[in-house]
């Protein structure tokens, strides 16, 4: 046991851990070059265990991914860093460094596990109160209630996108008079009218069928997923297509209808959607420009913020967000392409929620305090040394 | 550059239909009067977003010509006066406007490979592979450089192949010397009147200049439109048109109302005066232009009518609270803050290298401290005075950073020679500063842009520039001065420099280490500043995009190198091998990542950086393989030196 404490917190153990990030951090940001999204990267190399790189040819070398390298950061950390560390005045400065570190770490921690994110689109004079994720989808099941309310039924993005191109998943739920099954997922795909190109397994609905694109590496947000839905009644069944089609300002869908005993039910693909605790209207919205170039000098969007029947304004641009019940609203981007004040503009704002939004701040202040009395110190040292030297060579 | 190649002037023949002037045929026979040049260089102008002097604007566009700081005229007759001169971008660029047709014939484009030639159809010119050229013999292939750019010009960027790239940049180069050279074409025009309606309108005069014209615009549209029948009214409008058609090319007529940002070009000015909306101002500042160029040869009359563009100009530019700067640029640029310091930083190792020969001369290296201290004085002066013109931290953009890590490594270098007084210190800031400021030349000429453009929207935040930029910054310069540091200790060990002086190997591992320290503390908070910048603005601390790796990358190895020293792993050797390479990884996230994405046959700055780039990788990859080389040399020699063991 003492064995383990001891390698636990060695300076071995730190420096493997250390280079092990230096390799993942450098391979994950050349694979961005031409390989794969940044998204991807995050996801393979930073948000994962272990992870498998291709080298050259046949050769594959097994690497710890960022989660793993992280957790064995803080296990070092806390047993060498802190707890066996001798804590003399002169290595004051490493402590409070290694606490401000750990800080950091419990930071990423929180925000990798409880954070979220996604878009808001809004043409001026527009409100909402939901916003789409960033990057995951979720087939919905509406059901139209006796009283106009529609109720929804959510399939989550984890159960259908990791569907391989055989793979049905199937839904059921107590309230449905169907059986809802998924297949044919693909990630990047356009509904065309069936042709050469298009896999002949696959069935036409109402003239069209799903043709795969290859994915987009460099850019998530270009690809258009889509996938089919067969809804088993009995003995009968009916199947249709979920695509999404880029519409600006956001991705959208035309829901698929299942008519039970003369109800319609809908099914729609979308982007997951999440619920903001206040509704956000865009009053106003200027891009302006350097004058005689088209770079951009600002993005500015003026918005009320409502809730409970109170309505707050705030002034959102670059590196000025709106902060508000937990979530981040940042001025994102802003359409149509090559628009002016003469049409009609959208703003997107991304939207975040971190519960430990301004940790990373106050670990930066207590690791630069650190670093900053333990460097002092021995520079101040090394400076005296060498005076003390110069003084006995002239004597 | 991003205009469409439809828009290129082709016509060699200056002012088409028109009388010119003979003084635009003939090269200048004497010198531009210092206060001649002052006075245009401070013309305003508007371009890339902001209002600049025209000496700004010629000296960036000389670079995208002919990638030079200087245009050096060959000693032949036919140029004349000019032969064996260098010009600088001022005395160019009014050659240029006010002798456009003569100007051809002064080479002042450069090619860097003559296979363009060939491709253009006209391979029998006999140059060297890289070589300069005047537009004169440029001229007979510009049409077929048209017809190739702008099909290499539908080609991705990265998949263009270098010579399809340099017919491009070529392509480029001769628009913006076509639109300078023509730019002056509004003055000189002289528009013969024909006989008719055209000549009643301007009372009977048989000759106007542009600004009569654009004063009499609103009626001369109305004649256009009722009598386009009239062959002579068509040939007026023609010469008009033409004139139009090549005055695009500077923006330098302020704009009449306040709220209107955007600065005009004469072409600019035709089309508000169709409707009248032209003031009287802005047509005198036409007016002004023309007594310019109808007192050309004629020294006090031209001196008087430049000075008196420059009131004008300067007028309304002050009206508008947008002059206030352009002095200040101009004499910043004419300062050559960043030259001198080069001259002194390179005066700095000459004297010290005296000061090897002569050990007991301390003198010299008194004298080399003098002047590595003053190349550091002229270095920080450049950028405080670029802060003040720009209103803005330090760094701002690549160039700025070459600049700000010269001065923090001079002065880094600087202040360990004054506590350890080994003249270690003081040979790398003179090195490296040298090396830094021909660096910053070299950018500034390679890439062609104007560093002092404004910002895009999410970088105009001074508070974040002012923190993190700079902070990180700093750590790339300590890592930097780091490795320059262990290769004067790598390379000192391989060629015995002082063998046996431990101490002094002892000190410059001293001296790596303190700079790794130095390193750690301002990378360290720079990268987590830049995390806080991403949480405030954007919601999220870190997105492991290629610049945040980058600066993850200098600290994790930092990190690796001061435990692996703490640990009891390396000493002095191992902390100057590792060093040697960590000066690799911050060249990788200083320049490595800007270029990720840009293929391999990318043209230009790009690729001279790359090809620097990976030259760099692989001098770091040397050094550190002949560190391992001296290393094990000197293990094996102190093996042998041992006495053997007694059994």
């Amino acid at each position: 046991m003492k064995q383990l404490f001891d390698y636990l917190s060695s300076f071995a153990f730190a420096i493997t851990i250390l280079a092990f990030m230096f390799v993942i951090t450098l391979v994950g940001t050349l694979v961005q070059e031409t390989q794969m999204s940044l998204y991807d990267a995050q996801r393979i190399y930073f948000d994962s265990w272990f992870v498998v790189q291709h080298v050259w040819g046949p050769i594959y070398v097994p690497l710890p991914g960022g989660v793993l390298l992280m957790t064995a950061l803080a296990i070092n950390l806390l047993f060498g860093g802190m707890l066996r560390m001798k804590r003399t005045r002169s290595r004051a400065g490493i402590l409070i460094t290694h606490v401000g570190i750990a800080m950091l770490l419990l930071a990423g921690l929180v925000k990798f596990s409880m954070s979220y994110e996604g878009q808001l689109a809004l043409y001026e004079g527009e409100a909402s109160a939901e916003f789409q994720d960033s990057y995951d989808y979720e087939i919905v099941v509406f059901e139209p209630l006796a009283n106009g309310e529609v109720r929804e039924y959510r399939v989550p993005h984890e159960q259908f996108a990791t569907l391989g191109a055989r793979d049905t998943l199937t839904v059921r739920n107590k309230s449905w008079p169907f059986e809802l099954q998924v297949f044919g997922w693909m990630p990047n795909c356009r509904a065309v009218p069936p042709s050469s190109k298009t896999a002949s397994a696959l069935p036409v609905v109402e003239g069209h069928t799903l043709e795969e694109r290859p994915a987009v590496l460099k850019h998530d947000e270009r690809n258009l997923p889509g996938c089919y839905v067969r809804a088993r009644i009995g003995d009968s069944e009916q199947t249709g297509i979920l695509w999404l089609i880029e519409s600006p300002p956001m991705l959208t869908t035309h829901p698929w209808t299942i008519t039970v005993e003369d109800k319609q039910w809908g099914v729609k693909l979308r982007r997951e959607t999440h619920r903001l605790p206040f509704e956000v209207r865009l009053d106003d919205f200027r891009a302006e420009f350097h004058p005689g170039v088209r770079k951009a000098r600002s993005y500015e969007s003026w918005i009320t913020a409502s809730a409970d029947g109170a309505d707050v304004k705030h002034h959102i641009y670059m590196n000025a967000p709106l902060r508000r019940d937990g979530f981040t609203l940042y001025q994102s981007s802003w359409g149509p392409q090559g628009g002016s004040e003469r049409d009609r503009l959208f703003s997107v704002f991304s939207i975040v929620t971190n519960p430990a939004d301004s940790w990373p701040l106050w670990s930066c202040v207590v690791i630069g305090l650190g670093m900053l009395i333990h460097f002092t110190v021995m520079l101040v040292r090394y400076a005296m040394r060498e005076a003390r030297a110069r003084a006995e060579v002239t004597s | 550059m991003i205009r469409s190649f439809s828009t290129f002037v082709l016509a060699a023949s200056f002012v088409v239909g028109l009388a010119a002037q003979s003084d635009s045929q003939r090269l200048r026979t004497a010198p531009w009067s210092p206060e001649v040049q002052r006075a245009f260089a401070e013309l305003p102008v508007q371009d890339g977003g902001r209002v600049k002097p025209l000496d700004t604007v010629l000296q960036f566009a000389l670079y995208r010509i002919q990638h030079k700081r200087k245009v050096h005229v060959p000693d032949e007759a036919r140029f004349g006066f000019l032969a064996k001169t260098s010009l600088t971008p001022i005395e160019w660029g009014l050659d240029l406007m006010l002798y456009p047709e003569a100007s051809n014939i002064v080479p002042a484009f450069t090619l860097e490979d003559s296979d363009v030639l060939t491709v253009i159809g006209i391979g029998d010119v006999e140059k060297r592979k890289r070589d300069r050229y005047s537009y004169a013999e440029l001229e007979p292939g510009i049409q077929e450089l048209v017809e190739k750019a702008s099909e290499y010009h539908a080609i991705d960027t990265k998949k263009r192949t270098l010579l399809q790239g340099q017919i491009v940049g070529l392509a480029n180069a001769v628009r913006e010397y076509q639109g300078l050279s023509r730019a002056l074409d509004f003055a000189r025009a002289r528009y013969v009147l024909p006989e008719g309606p055209v000549r009643e309108l301007f009372d009977g005069a048989v000759e106007v200049r542009t600004s009569d014209v654009l004063r009499k615009m609103a009626p001369l549209i109305r004649l256009f439109q009722t009598e386009r029948d009239d062959a002579g009214v068509r040939e007026f409008a023609d010469d008009v048109d033409e004139i139009v058609k090549v005055s695009h090319h500077l923006a330098w007529i302020p704009p009449s109302v306040d709220s209107h940002e955007e600065w005009l070009s004469v072409s600019d000015l035709f089309e508000m005066s169709f409707s009248g909306i032209a003031t009287g101002d802005q047509i005198e500042c036409v007016e002004r232009f023309e007594d310019v160029t109808d007192a050309l040869g004629t020294p006090g009359e031209f001196d008087a009518a430049v000075f008196a563009l420059h009131a004008k100009l300067s007028s309304l530019t002050k009206a508008r609270g947008e002059f206030d700067k352009i002095p200040g640029e101009v004499s910043y640029y004419r300062a050559d803050f960043f030259g001198w310091a080069l001259v002194l930083f390179l005066g700095g190792f000459v004297v010290l290298a005296f000061g090897w020969l002569a050990p007991r001369a301390r003198w010299l290296a008194t004298g080399s401290t003098l002047f590595a201290w003053a190349g550091e004085v002229a270095l920080v002066w450049g950028i405080t005075d670029r802060c003040i013109l720009r209103e803005r931290p330090p760094i701002t953009g690549l160039y700025d950073t070459i600049l700000f890590i010269t001065g923090i490594v001079v002065l880094a270098a600087l202040v360990q020679e004054a506590i350890n007084r080994r003249r270690i210190g003081l040979m790398v800031a003179n090195v490296l500063g040298a090396a830094g400021m021909f660096l910053s030349f070299a950018h500034e000429v390679s890439s062609g842009t104007d560093t002092m453009d404004p910002l895009m929207a999410v970088l105009d935040t001074n508070f974040w520039l002012a923190t993190h930029v700079t902070t990180v910054t700093i750590g790339y310069a300590a890592g930097l001065l780091a490795a320059g540091l262990s290769y004067v200790f790598l390379l000192g060990k391989l060629f015995g420099l002082r063998k046996g002086d431990r101490a002094f190997y002892h000190q410059i591992g001293r001296m790596i280490y303190g700079s790794i320290g130095f390193g750690i503390v301002f990378s360290t908070v720079g990268t987590i500043l830049g995390g806080v910048w991403a949480n405030d603005s954007w919601g999220r601390f870190w997105g492991w995009d290629p610049k945040e790796n980058g600066a993850l990358l200098i600290v994790l190895w930092f990190l690796i190198v001061l435990h692996a020293r703490l640990g009891g792993y390396i000493r002095h050797y191992g902390v100057a091998l590792l060093s040697v390479l960590g000066g690799a990884v911050v060249a990788f996230s200083w320049w490595g990542v800007n270029l990720l994405g840009v293929g391999l046959h990318s043209y230009g700055f790009t690729s001279g950086v790359q090809n620097a780039l990976v030259a760099y990788y692989g001098l770091s990859v040397l050094v550190f393989a002949l560190g391992i080389v001296a290393w094990a040399r000197e293990r094996a020699e102190t093996a042998a030196a041992q006495p053997p063991a007694v059994s």
